[in-house]
């Protein structure tokens, strides 16, 4: 999965680019999205390309998170499709994350 | 465009995760309101375990509504200071979700202090009073969830009062409700359980009673009842024909660290067997449950712990080995011994290790021996059930191939690295009929992604909906003191060094633990992986 990072001023966006995050690929997404939570404090995951996540995927953005939070750093997530956003509400993690529907909605988010 | 292909990989995903419709989530919100009351609020468990359990239940939804909590303790402080306290305990704690302090600031608001004196009857009044005040503030409905986290000695004595200050009205099991959840130790031995159980039913009938074993909470641990009674090739072999040996070790690579005092009195036997390691026999021995209601699942685990063969208490040589740890080095550290420890004894006879070779007199288990292993500062940290398989009947491989055959060995991984692995002889590569062990493995981490403990959000869940599936009742709190009091006897009377080998820290406990098996012809497992594979040029 590639991750393409940009920077809109204090704030990072990192998109993925790939239509599934699960057991296959959650290893390769941990090691690629570890340097953009070491060295940015406002971080949005756009994950608009993805049509698929499973309990790993979930997991490893649930390490996303806490990883940023132990330094105080923020983590924002957007562009989710409809049913990657069900697999969050059905174990119960869309309270925890901060979700928007599109990266606008987050960069202002980060703004305000 | 989700093509059908992702559409139907996201039904298998929803169903994998177990829920079998997208739009139901997994575990169902409890709808009744309660107010959660801990005593021996300030004591270590509530910021350790029970408040990040309560936090990471809030964020995820799933407390009632109408839900607060309501410490009490002996150590004077305020609703504010309280907050403050756990909040500290929260944003450091590695079992939290993630904190965030939006969601800490609306869940912290649900939680009350009210500082009581346990001896004192007039701090029952004032906590009556005080659990009206917040009832109505929050709109419990009277509901009480209450849990004991002193220490032991208090249970019996919080319980009478409750009842004799009328801060519980005896409603039985009906509405508004009460439930007791008792933290363990629940006993010091059999007489004493039994004491504290008739305290704790002349207040409450037994299923208002949940005694809380975290280890039944694990998502390991509740696994074995799903590994055994979902897949049909195990169920066929899971009895004496095939099995040769079952062995259960629960190793810590700690010493007492500030339990010295606590610890001197429990010793290992209490501390981990009555409860933790009879517990995992049960699960592994049991029949089938013939259904889900909550009493199935129970009946058949003290089944087990009831054909459990009694220790012969004039050869407990032979089935019960202790041992205590002396100075050593784990992890290149050197570590002090047992009796160097702080609030312990300098003649301490308290075991810190503890062997069982026990027989489930049954059907399916008759002549298979169960052996039973805990022990502080261990060689490493692990939790596991080994389950060993018999040989094969015959070998047609030529007789200088045969060393290297094994039993297979199913490994039940409780902590660390979660999951299950099978030992198989398979033919290593090369033009010789070689055979060596290899491993199939399942890995929770790998399958399922790394999530935090849920031990006790799963077990406050249960309880907030009645379902006592998962704690002990009392028969079999009963039932395993029944068990381990000739041992307990045994070794209170018994003071001859010969009875309490020292094993130096950061070994696999005494050699007398290794003879235990070795007369059965078998050894304990001290390792879950094996050797790599090298091979030959």
């Amino acid at each position: 999965m590639d991750i393409a990072v940009e920077n809109f001023g204090a704030v990072t966006i990192a998109t993925l680019h790939g239509d599934e995050l699960d057991a296959s690929n959650v290893q390769d997404f941990k090691r690629d999205v570890a340097p953009v939570l070491a060295e940015n404090r406002n971080v949005i995951l756009d994950l608009s390309h993805l049509r698929f996540i499973d309990s790993s995927g979930l997991g490893a953005m649930l390490s996303c998170l806490r990883q940023l939070n132990a330094t105080g750093a923020e983590l924002k997530l957007c562009g989710m499709a409809k049913a990657v956003r069900a697999v969050f509400e059905l174990v119960r993690m869309h309270r925890i994350f901060d979700i928007y529907d599109t990266r606008e909605q987050a960069v202002s988010a980060f703004q305000r | 465009m989700v093509s059908d292909d992702q559409s139907s990989e996201f039904t298998a995903a929803v169903e994998q995760l177990g829920a079998g419709a997208a739009s139901e989530p997994l575990v169902q919100r409890p709808t009744e309101p309660c107010l959660f009351v801990i005593f021996g609020a300030s004591g270590d468990l509530t910021g350790r375990k029970l408040i990040p359990a309560l936090y990471n239940l809030w964020c995820q939804d799933f407390l009632p509504p109408g839900f607060a909590v309501v410490g009490v303790a002996i150590s004077p402080m305020t609703d504010d200071e309280f907050r403050a306290l756990m909040r500290e305990r929260v944003r450091q704690s590695s079992e939290v979700l993630a904190f965030r302090p939006r969601l800490w600031d609306e869940f912290s608001s649900s939680l009350h202090y009210v500082t009581a004196d346990f001896q004192a009857t007039a701090a029952y009044w004032q906590l009556a009073e005080r659990l009206h005040e917040i009832d109505t503030e929050h709109g419990a409905c009277g509901n009480l969830l209450l849990y004991l986290a002193t220490a032991p000695s208090l249970f019996a004595s919080i319980v009478e009062h409750l009842a004799a200050e009328t801060v519980i009205e005896p409603q039985g099991t009906g509405t508004p409700w009460a439930r007791l959840v008792v933290e363990k130790p629940f006993g010091q031995d059999r007489s004493s359980a039994r004491r504290l159980d008739a305290a704790i039913h002349k207040v409450f009938d037994e299923a208002q009673v949940y005694r809380i074993d975290h280890y039944l909470g694990k998502e390991t641990v509740r696994n074995i009842l799903a590994f055994r009674f979902t897949n049909s090739i195990i169920e066929p072999i899971w009895n004496r024909h095939y099995i040769a040996n079952v062995q259960i070790t629960a190793a810590e690579t700690l010493g007492v660290e500030h339990r010295g005092r606590y610890y001197e009195e429990a010793g290992c036997l209490r501390d981990m067997f009555q409860n933790h390691l009879l517990q995992l026999l049960a699960l592994i021995a049991m029949e089938p449950p013939v259904g889900s209601y909550g009493e199935s699942v129970r009946d058949r685990k003290i089944d087990v712990l009831r054909t459990i063969v009694p220790l012969d208490p004039a050869h407990l040589n032979n089935a019960a080995v202790r041992g205590q740890y002396s100075d050593g080095e784990i992890d290149g550290r050197s570590v002090p011994a047992y009796r160097e420890e702080p609030d312990v004894s300098a003649e301490s006879w308290t075991e810190t290790f503890a062997a069982l070779r026990l027989e489930v007199d049954n059907w399916r288990w008759a002549g298979v021996p169960f052996y039973l292993r805990s022990g502080k500062r261990m060689s490493r940290k692990l939790t596991v059930v080994s389950i060993e398989f018999e040989q094969v009947p015959h070998l047609f491989l030529a007789e200088r191939r045969q060393h290297h055959i094994k039993p297979n060995v199913l490994t039940l991984r409780i902590q660390p690295d979660e999951g299950i692995s099978l030992q198989l002889g398979a033919k290593a590569p090369g033009p010789e009929m070689s055979i060596r062990q290899m491993q199939m493995n399942f890995s929770y981490g790998e399958a399922f992604g790394e999530f935090p403990a849920t031990a006790y959000e799963t077990l406050l869940v249960d309880a907030m909906h009645g379902d006592p599936t998962l704690f002990n009742r009392s028969d079999a709190v009963d039932v395993a003191w029944r068990i381990l009091e000739p041992v307990l006897e045994h070794w209170r009377t018994t003071r001859t060094a010969a009875s309490l080998p020292i094993y130096p820290a950061g070994s696999w406990g005494p050699r007398l633990a290794d003879d235990l098996l070795a007369r059965d012809g078998h050894a304990w497992r001290n390792t879950t992986r094996l050797p790599r594979y090298v091979p030959p040029p």
